[in-house]
């Protein structure tokens, strides 16, 4: 009797498993097969709001990575290629033996300026997307594109676009303006950059570890010369939030000799 | 009678390099101009003229003199930033306002405290705090009489944390928030009451009645450097002390880090104690195996950020010199330039120190992390270490040693503040010196006699720096020719004194055949001026290979019973490179040939 007992509720295990199997294939074909039931799962009925957040964000952190790796610049017009990246001069100087003059004026404003146009297409495919799929569950919809602009404050950066987006089915719900925040200390990183590039103006050189001192436990900040002294890549690090921004500097050689 | 031969020869000892060294380069074309913009793209920049690019403004001056490269404050009034020191063009490109007031002049850059309510507080202008209040939804709270950012960030004290307390279903709860975020709780989660909020308590103050109790459990903060209790609903508690674990008071109510355990000690690897201090050394980190202690309680201790560096110990933020082969270890005790070499001397021991290829280092410990930085090339920088209560610090100083070989007497030479140059009595002043042969040079300067020589001293650099001769820059070799000496000797023969110096027992040992030697004290005082003025002369470079030395005697022409004539240097017949005349028509005939 026990013996058949034990063997009942092997018997009971394997179907179990077999059963939890099947609900795992099943669920891995569904995610497989049909993609957009995600979207439509999570997003569309939700809120638009959260529908171009989630649609926005991964080019927006992309973009912004970038920009952040290249001196605050898409495509930057004078760099110093390091690692095969092309980072900006954020200050230079064609006489090695002269402090270098600062290349941005407004870093801020430049670097928000910069990930708007390169994330403009994505936030306008972002919004006719949107309608397309709200179309699709029934609703009407009425898109009126407006323009965005992209904000760098502490800990954040923000993409307000004055799009109005109103949707019927039932009821009416309308959209005014819409925001995406991403969490990203862009805005203290280039701050930190300018003032290393006013040490750089005024004394030749920045020594990093002073920097990081006024700001104990707060930033990690390297500084490499590639090129022996004549080029500093400076990367600075939010040491809480793990946000990066790297820039190129010429640094101020002393000369190894005296004027002839 | 006296029959005398003469001998007139030129020794040139050219004291020659290991290294040589040229500059060329170096020297800051005059024909620059200042170009608006290069044709490689850079904004401002001083430049041949054939490398602006011929779309843009260029002028025949420095650029901090033209209209369009001036230096000012940049500004964008609606978005409430200000920039100094940016050039004109920069500025209009890039959409802003220029203006060559600086910033605490114009009234758009003025800065104050703005306070963003539970997001903190920084110094902004007054149109950007408006702009960062909309954007985080609170209510512009701007202070124009708060322009020093950590006394802003202090004055956002409002935000004092406290017990959050509120209903959650069957349970009274809590969690530990400022009042601000207390109040918009509702918002995010589901409360069956508006939360009551009390400053300065823990949620695990038994008299809360909630269900959040003491634990035995630690962590550390993102953003904090110190190891916290944790409460059992997960919520922060105080500075983790072991001997507080029992105390109901220490569960009680928020506890401030400086009336915490060992405030002002970065305790680290304390395994009782988690008042960290990044500044001081420590930080909150997981215990691991292998660590110095484990802690009592928990998983978390403070970790030391101190770095270990060839056996010795260098506290978090310490920097010092290197001891890079070549370089000498440089103090200054008394903060006046003038440097102690190796904890003594008061100049560089010329056959160890600042050789051919050696470069000052400068080591950092930051967070568990040594550093290693160059100084500079050929020491045009030297590191200077000081030692302040037992905190070690180091900077790498520009080495002012061009000034050096012009000066003439000691006072300016030694004038420490200006340049770092260093005063040598007994030798010739630097420049390329014919000598008489007579004098005991390198004798104190009151026996220099007859008047011809260019003045006893030399101005040499404090530390001998080196020169870009692979780069064909810097003027290497002309610095070094600067160490030059001739002697020229005349040896007369008479039957009753047979030979004798005219001139030349300084650098002859004697006129007597067979030894006129060169008198190696001579050489080595030649020499030892020559290796002070830089990389210069037979030095030893900094991995120990020896340069080579070449003493050059030229016999110019010679008289009489001349055959025969030669000089010796280190026991060696030295090259004549023009051979012996023994007549007057050899040494013409040489210029014909």
């Amino acid at each position: 009797m026990k013996e058949v007992r034990g063997e009942s509720k092997k018997g009971q295990v394997t179907v179990f498993v077999i059963i939890a199997l099947l609900i795992i294939v099943f669920g891995v074909l569904i995610y497989i097969f049909y993609p957009g039931l995600n979207s439509t799962v999570t997003g569309i009925e939700e809120n638009p709001k959260l529908y171009l957040q989630d649609c926005v964000e991964d080019v927006l952190s992309e973009n912004v990575e970038t920009i952040s790796s290249q001196g605050g610049s898409m495509e930057p017009d004078s760099s110093f290629i390091y690692n095969g990246v092309p980072i900006e001069y954020l200050c230079y100087s064609s006489d090695p033996y002269a402090p270098c003059t600062p290349q941005r004026a407004l870093l801020v404003i430049h670097i928000e300026e910069e990930i708007k146009t390169s994330t403009k297409d994505k936030v306008s495919s972002c919004f006719d997307q949107m309608a397309v799929d709200y179309r699709g569950k029934g609703y009407d919809v009425n898109l009126n594109k407006g323009d965005f602009d992209v904000t760098l404050a502490p800990n954040k950066i923000i993409l307000t676009s004055a799009t109005r987006f109103e949707i019927t089915k039932d009821s009416v719900q309308k959209y005014e303006s819409f925001d995406v925040i991403l969490d990203n200390n862009l805005f203290e990183l280039a701050s930190l950059a300018r003032t290393i590039i006013i040490w750089e103006k005024n004394e030749g050189t920045a020594d990093p570890f002073y920097i990081m001192n006024w700001y104990p436990g707060r930033f990690d900040i390297k500084k490499v010369s590639p090129d022996g002294g004549k080029t500093a890549i400076w990367t600075i690090e939010d040491l809480n939030t793990e946000d990066t921004f790297r820039f190129a500097s010429s640094e101020t050689e002393w000369p190894l000799g005296i004027e002839g | 009678m006296k029959k005398s031969v003469i001998k007139i020869f030129i020794l040139g000892i050219f004291l020659a390099i290991a290294l040589i060294f040229l500059n060329n380069n170096f020297v800051l074309a005059d024909n620059n101009v200042c170009c608006e913009r290069l044709s490689t793209g850079q904004w401002c920049q001083s430049a041949p003229v054939e490398a602006c690019d011929s779309d843009y403004r260029k002028a025949p001056t420095s650029c901090e003199s033209t209209t369009f490269c001036s230096v000012g404050t940049c500004y964008d009034s609606q978005e409430g930033i200000c920039e100094s020191k940016v050039s004109q063009i920069v500025c209009n490109n890039d959409g802003g306002v220029w203006s060559e007031k600086d910033p605490e002049e114009l009234p758009q850059c003025q800065v104050g405290c703005c306070l963003l309510g539970a997001k903190g507080a920084n110094l902004a202008t007054q149109s950007r705090c408006k702009e960062l209040s909309s954007l985080y939804g609170v209510k512009t709270n701007f202070n124009p009489g708060i322009t020093n950012e950590l006394e802003c960030i202090a004055s956002t004290g409002g935000d004092e944390k406290g017990a959050c307390v509120y209903e959650a279903g069957s349970e009274r709860t809590c969690r530990l928030l400022t009042r601000a975020e207390c109040g918009n709780l509702q918002e995010n989660v589901t409360t069956t009451n508006t939360p009551e909020f009390y400053e300065g308590y823990l949620c695990s103050d038994e008299n809360l009645g909630t269900n959040c109790g003491p634990t035995r459990e630690t962590t550390c903060v993102v953003g904090e450097d110190e190891v916290r209790f944790v409460d059992s609903c997960g919520n922060l508690a105080n500075i983790y002390d072991s001997s507080k674990i029992e105390d109901k008071a220490y569960w009680s109510q928020i506890i401030q880090k400086e009336d915490s355990c060992n405030f002002e000690k970065n305790n680290a690897n304390s395994a009782s104690c988690g008042n960290c201090d990044f500044g001081l050394g420590s930080t909150c980190k997981a215990y691991e195996r292998g660590d110095p202690a484990k802690p009592l309680i928990g998983e978390n201790l403070c970790r030391d950020l101190g770095c270990s560096y060839e056996g010795i110990k260098y506290k978090h933020g310490e920097q010092w010199c290197g001891e890079a082969p070549g370089t000498p270890k440089l103090t200054d005790p008394d903060q006046d330039g003038n440097y102690v070499f190796n904890g003594k001397d008061s100049k560089e021991d010329v056959t160890k120190e600042n050789l051919p290829g050696s470069v000052f280092t400068k080591l950092t410990c930051y967070n568990n992390e040594v550093t290693v930085d160059n100084c500079y090339d050929g020491r045009q920088k030297v590191c200077i270490q000081s030692e302040i209560n037992g905190f070690k610090n180091a900077q790498c100083m520009v080495n002012t040693w061009q000034e050096c070989y012009g000066i003439k007497n000691e006072e300016e030479c030694m004038d420490r503040n200006n340049r770092k140059c260093l005063w040598i009595d007994n030798t010739y002043g630097l420049g390329t010196q014919k000598t008489d042969g007579k004098s005991p040079v390198f004798q104190p300067s009151g026996l220099f006699v007859n008047g011809n020589e260019p003045g006893p001293g030399a101005c040499v650099p404090l530390n001998a720096p080196g020169f870009d001769f692979w780069a064909g820059e810097g003027n290497g070799e002309n610095i070094c020719s600067l160490g030059t000496i001739m002697c020229d000797y005349h040896i007369t023969y008479s039957l009753i004194d047979r030979y004798e110096f005219e001139k030349g027992s300084e650098c002859i040992v004697s006129a007597e055949e067979d030894k006129r030697d060169i008198r190696p004290d001579w050489l080595a005082a030649a020499n030892s001026r020559c290796v002070q003025i830089g990389d210069c002369g037979p030095k030893t470079n900094f991995l120990g290979y020896a340069g080579e030395k070449q003493t050059i005697a030229e016999k110019i022409f010679g008289g009489k019973n001349a055959v025969g004539d030669y000089v010796k240097a280190d026991g060696k017949t030295i090259w004549t490179p023009e051979g012996a005349y023994t007549t007057w028509s050899q040494y013409f005939n040489s210029f014909n040939n």
